[in-house]
């Protein structure tokens, strides 16, 4: 698969960028792939990408998530001026949808903010859709409970406020 | 493990601009722009639920409520009044989670209004005194509309002893523009005046936008008038002898013109943007059988469709029902109606709610090429205000119908309707003018 990306060279897209990892684990990754990234992007741009690049809040096995996913999609970068060595759509798809829908709450949460911090628009999206999907039809009391938050208002403070928004739940 | 070397300027820059990283995994310390971006694509019931999870949440929702962010594709609900609540609450049955929610209404009293239309997130009401207002059940923002006493073929009654006591309801002579004198007037009471002044009422955007048009159509002879948010009075719409015996009306957005549709399949296109109303036929049936109520409705592609209901009487005559609905395509180049047998595999809504189409890709809850449908038949609604309200869905493939009543809900009154919650895009506005 990364060899498939590699292939699709753009603007030298061929030379290739080290990502590290939190805990130190490196992953080799062609131009084109790392600049979904619009951080890695800008980095490129301004040349400053020659040492590797340290993402210290980035886990390693988050990373692997993240590279899989830009190697998955570098074909869709590429394919604006050549449609011949995109990934298909429907392999992209599946891809994306086995993706999201393995995710679970640690690991879902920490892609959200690497999703975030590396500025990669589609993977934010799709992250954010599956956050939502997860907070769709849900009393305050299961949204708890789905995303193990603990409830730290007072009785007093939270009657106020079912009672200021006016909108009140079936549970 | 391998340590971030200080060697490397890069590992340090992106050292400094990285949020702390966060000791063991919080969702309620999600910040706070992510968990907006995620609520703008929720749905109403679901913000106003995150808004009361956590402290750190509730800073969240208050902020995308001020910034009126949520869906731009609200999932379809039927508000109605159930029994078993207060008078002033509205209940929301949503189609997508096929929950109740129940959101308590500014006054009146929901339970003492008459929903003539939705649309952009707001109902269209009319109270006791059958005045027109606009209510957001999101932000509680209502916006009341001139009188009825300002629509041309309207005035207030006075009764022998010089006291007001309702409403007089004038016929009008098409060529002559004016009341006609042969025709007694038909006396209404207050209440009753809504009936007749609201059969259908579209707004052109948002209410509080600042710049919205509302067009009602009404009796007698279903007639078209409009106004603007903030004008004093209705506009009649009389420029030919044409314009009345009207079943339904859109507004277009792309050209900025509203549609109405005649009893006869006649298509008028109306441009209410200049200093006075210009009129163009866009089809002319070449029809006069008028036996169906008939919807005219945009589909995504922006063709014109026209869809034909007929009714029958069931059970020993107490149920008014839907017999058949019938979509047809205006072909705007032949000048004659197609019959459609598929929509797109959407789903159409149809009712006193602005008609809109919704993608079953996006609702899977919804049956594809499913025409849902409540009851808008003012005749009906008025002689048997407290009866049997259809709430269904018909299949345009096999020509059945699934009934939709949530069980155990009183659905009478008021007459329930399809609506989409949404905050308004003037949303701003309205906070800072309150």
């Amino acid at each position: 698969m990364a060899a498939a990306a590699a292939e699709a060279t753009i603007d030298g897209g061929g030379k290739m960028i080290i990502l590290i990892s939190a805990d130190g684990k490196r992953f080799e990754v062609t131009e084109a792939v790392a600049s979904q990234s619009q951080l890695i992007s800008n980095m490129i741009e301004d040349d400053c990408t020659e040492n590797g690049v340290r993402l210290p809040n980035v886990d390693g096995d988050i990373l692997t998530m993240v590279v899989d996913y830009c190697n998955m999609h570098a074909g869709d970068a590429a394919a604006d001026g050549d449609t011949t060595k995109a990934s298909s759509t429907e392999e992209l798809k599946k891809f994306d949808a086995e993706l999201v829908q393995a995710l679970e709450n640690p690991v879902l949460f920490k892609l959200i903010l690497a999703a975030n911090f590396l500025n990669i628009k589609s993977l934010l999206d799709m992250t954010c859709q599956r956050v939502a999907d997860m907070m769709s039809g849900k009393t305050p009391e299961q949204m708890r409970e789905t995303f193990s938050i603990e409830n730290d208002f007072t009785p007093e403070e939270e009657a106020a406020i079912r009672q200021e928004n006016a909108w009140a739940f079936d549970d | 493990m391998e340590q971030v070397s200080s060697s490397s300027v890069t590992g340090e820059l992106l050292e400094q601009e990285a949020p702390p990283s966060t000791p063991g995994l919080d969702w309620s310390q999600l910040p706070a722009d992510l968990l907006i971006r995620i609520l703008g694509t929720l749905d109403i019931p679901d913000i106003f639920s995150s808004g009361v999870v956590c402290r750190s949440w509730h800073a969240s929702y208050l902020e995308a409520r001020r910034l009126g962010i949520c869906s731009n594709n609200p999932g379809p609900c039927l508000v109605f009044s159930s029994s078993d609540r207060d008078p002033s609450v509205a209940t929301l049955h949503s189609l997508t989670t096929r929950k109740d929610y129940y959101v308590t209404m500014p006054d009146p009293p929901f339970r003492t209004r008459y929903i003539v239309g939705s649309s952009h997130g707001w109902l269209i009401t009319a109270d006791e005194r059958s005045n027109l207002l606009l209510v957001n059940p999101a932000t509680q923002a209502q916006i009341a509309m001139p009188p009825p006493e300002t629509i041309a073929n309207v005035k207030i009654r006075c009764n022998g002893e010089g006291m007001l006591d309702g409403y007089d309801l004038f016929t009008m002579d098409m060529s002559s523009r004016d009341f006609d004198d042969e025709a007694e007037p038909i006396d209404l009471s207050w209440e009753e005046g809504r009936f007749y002044f609201y059969m259908r009422v579209v707004l052109s955007a948002d209410p509080s936008s600042g710049n919205c048009t509302v067009m009602i159509l009404h009796l007698l002879h279903n007639l078209l008038s409009f106004a603007r948010v903030g004008a004093t009075h209705w506009t009649w719409i009389n420029v030919n002898e044409l314009c009345w015996n009207y079943h339904d009306v859109l507004y277009n957005d792309d050209d900025r013109l509203f549609y109405a549709i005649r009893g006869n399949g006649d298509v008028h296109a109306i441009n209410t943007n200049g200093p006075s109303p210009i009129l163009r036929v866009v089809l002319d049936a070449k029809n006069s059988l008028i036996n169906c109520a008939k919807y005219i409705v945009l589909s995504e592609s922006g063709d014109l469709l026209q869809v034909w209901r007929y009714y029958h009487y069931v059970n020993n005559n107490k149920e008014r029902r839907t017999r058949e609905l019938v979509v047809y395509k205006v072909d705007l180049v032949e000048h004659k109606l197609v019959e459609l047998k598929d929509i797109e595999g959407h789903a159409l809504f149809i009712g006193f709610n602005s008609s809109f189409f919704l993608r079953v890709e996006d609702f899977p809850m919804l049956t594809p090429n499913s025409v849902y449908c409540t009851d808008d038949t003012v005749h009906y609604i008025y002689h048997s205000r407290f009866g049997f309200r259809e709430v269904s869905a018909f299949h345009l493939e096999n020509s059945s119908f699934t009934d939709l009543v949530p069980i155990g809900s009183r659905l009478n009154w008021p007459p329930p309707a399809w609506f989409r919650p949404s905050y308004s895009e003037g949303t701003l506005c309205h906070n800072s003018e309150d």
